[in-house]
């Protein structure tokens, strides 16, 4: 798999602060992967993605040290409208982002597509396609200002996947959502993973990103403490010591292993402590 | 409407079957801005009047003719009203002839005509241009609009400022229902109802405004920047050429208007 996406040594801090939000940052994503982006509530996550996006610094301002390689060329190097289309975005909170001046959800999924000229035909195929991947179909004809979070924010992914980014970037997006929506959501990174997208996805729903990730990169005080395959990031020590959160099946694995009573290996997700579960017991 | 025939509506123009709704909206712009701005410009009842009245007529021709009336009646006995009064009373006892006398004193002919002259200039402009607002849709304008060359990011502002009055009012009726929720009075007389508004609308306004950044990300993430030639799901047909002339002729006979009332009135 080639490299999408390369961090060297990257630092950086927003404007009129004087401490980096993020430092020394160095890893390199590869295509087709997902990737959970994790760590505590300012650990830097938003900000790494914000990097991957171009927003920082171009959006938002600030210093940027080192460089960001999307697809080999620097991000200075990108037209802000190119890397728009290279990227997608999906944002946490899904009512700033529908647009608010197209009326039904059918033309609010095919705006971007608008804007990057698509032809009528191809973009009313576009628009029936992933309505149905995303499962808004039923929605098309309704207002988007009129919708819930969680259909806000499946309608919010149609856009961006409308685009039909080899990249999707997707920051915090169920923190506003309901368990439904939340499963939704991963439901949505699942078909993303399986058409071939590259995945980014900073969440604190551990046990989600468990499931469906293929590496987890955790962050603490703007910096990678740990970067590699999903069931190796999630038992490494470095996480509890900075209070990084793992998935309740791995402290519950730990705890066992501490009464002597542990598996042949960590299970990350419930899915394999049932199956270990089941070979303990001889089934 | 079913899915398919939704669908179906974007790949033909849209139409609404109504000969006013239907007409180009760059044309009916043209048509509606020369009217009203004639009645701005010659600044007399006469003018007003038959703007006024031209609005009616094209008004009676729409489906939205008891809407627009019931409107333009609100804003022409508010209007009048108070233009009537103000203007009475800063010309009581002008000099010149007297139309009649009110407490004992004079009200000049003079002061009824330029009472006049404002109330028809108000309600030919106001009229024509609700005229336009209740029959056309903004983004049909600014498609037309961007078609003829109006940038996008200026399309994009004016539907955003429409959008924006929406989501105010929407955010202000659920303020308005959650300060109901805590036993504040918020129904009742005018002055109830304002005294409620009037605390939350500030705030209401500004937590409007904190969403611009946001929205400027999500308009990014759609690929509102970038170049080359944009497409449109929603289309309308060009304007035809009898459209064009209605305008074309409508912005000459206005100008000609102008500067004959100018001159004559």
């Amino acid at each position: 798999m080639g490299v999408c996406i390369e961090f060297k040594d990257v630092s950086y801090a927003y404007p009129l602060t004087k401490k980096a939000a993020v430092r020394h940052l160095n890893c390199t994503l590869e295509t087709g992967k997902c990737y959970g982006v994790i760590g505590p509530n300012a650990g830097g996550k938003t900000t790494f993605c914000n990097l991957m996006r171009g927003l920082c610094p171009k959006f938002y301002g600030g210093v940027l040290k080192g460089e960001v390689l999307i697809n080999g060329k620097n991000l200075e190097d990108w037209d802000d409208s190119e890397l728009s289309v290279s990227i997608g975005y999906v944002f946490q909170d899904p009512f700033a982002q529908i647009s608010g001046i197209k009326e039904t959800v059918f033309e609010e999924i095919g705006m971007g597509m608008e804007n990057l000229g698509v032809e009528l035909e191809e973009m009313i195929t576009r628009i029936l396609e992933i309505s149905r991947v995303v499962k808004v179909d039923s929605l098309l004809q309704k207002n988007p200002l009129a919708l819930s979070g969680g259909q806000c924010q499946r309608v919010a992914f149609a856009s961006v996947l409308a685009l039909n980014s080899d990249i999707i970037v997707i920051d915090e997006p169920t923190s506003q959502l309901d368990p439904d929506g939340t499963n939704d959501v991963f439901e949505i990174v699942k078909a993303l993973k399986e058409a071939g997208k590259t995945v980014i996805i900073a969440e604190h729903k551990m046990d989600l990103l468990a499931e469906y990730c293929d590496e987890i990169i955790a962050m603490a005080e703007g910096e990678i403490i740990a970067k590699g395959p999903t069931e190796e990031v999630l038992v490494n020590p470095i996480l509890r010591e900075k209070q990084v959160r793992i998935p309740q099946v791995v402290s519950l694995a730990i705890e066992l292993e501490k009464m002597g009573k542990g598996f042949d290996k960590v299970p990350v997700n419930v899915q394999e402590a049932v199956a270990l579960l089941k070979k303990r017991e001889g089934r | 409407m079913t899915e398919q025939e939704f669908i179906e509506s974007f790949r033909r123009n849209q139409k609404k079957g109504n000969w006013w709704y239907d007409f180009h909206p760059v044309a009916k712009l043209v048509f509606c801005l020369a009217l009203g701005f004639m009645c701005l410009i010659v600044f007399r009842w006469q003018v007003g009047l038959a703007v006024f009245l031209l609005a009616g007529v094209i008004a009676v021709m729409t489906p939205v003719w008891k809407k627009y009336f019931m409107t333009i009646g609100i804003m022409f006995l508010l209007g009048c009203l108070f233009t009537v009064l103000v203007r009475l009373y800063v010309h009581m006892g002008d000099p010149g002839p007297v139309a009649f006398t009110v407490f004992g004193r004079g009200i000049p002919v003079a002061a009824i005509i330029s009472c006049l002259d404002l109330v028809f200039m108000i309600e030919g402009f106001l009229g024509i241009f609700l005229m336009f607002f209740m029959t056309t849709e903004m983004r049909d304008l600014c498609y037309c609009l961007e078609r003829i060359g109006l940038p996008s990011t200026a399309t994009f502002m004016v539907l955003s400022t429409f959008s924006c009055i929406g989501s105010i009012k929407e955010k202000l009726a659920n303020v308005r229902e959650s300060q109901r929720a805590r036993g504040i009075e918020t129904e009742g007389s005018l002055i109830v109802r304002v005294k409620s508004i009037l605390p939350v609308l500030f705030p209401v306004i500004i937590s409007s405004m904190t969403g611009i950044e946001d929205k400027t990300l999500a308009m990014d993430a759609r690929a509102f920047t970038a170049k080359g030639k944009r497409t449109a799901l929603r289309r309308i047909a060009p304007a035809r050429p009898a459209e064009k002339l209605i305008a074309v002729l409508t912005l000459i006979l206005c100008i000609a208007g102008c500067v004959a009332g100018k001159m004559f009135l």
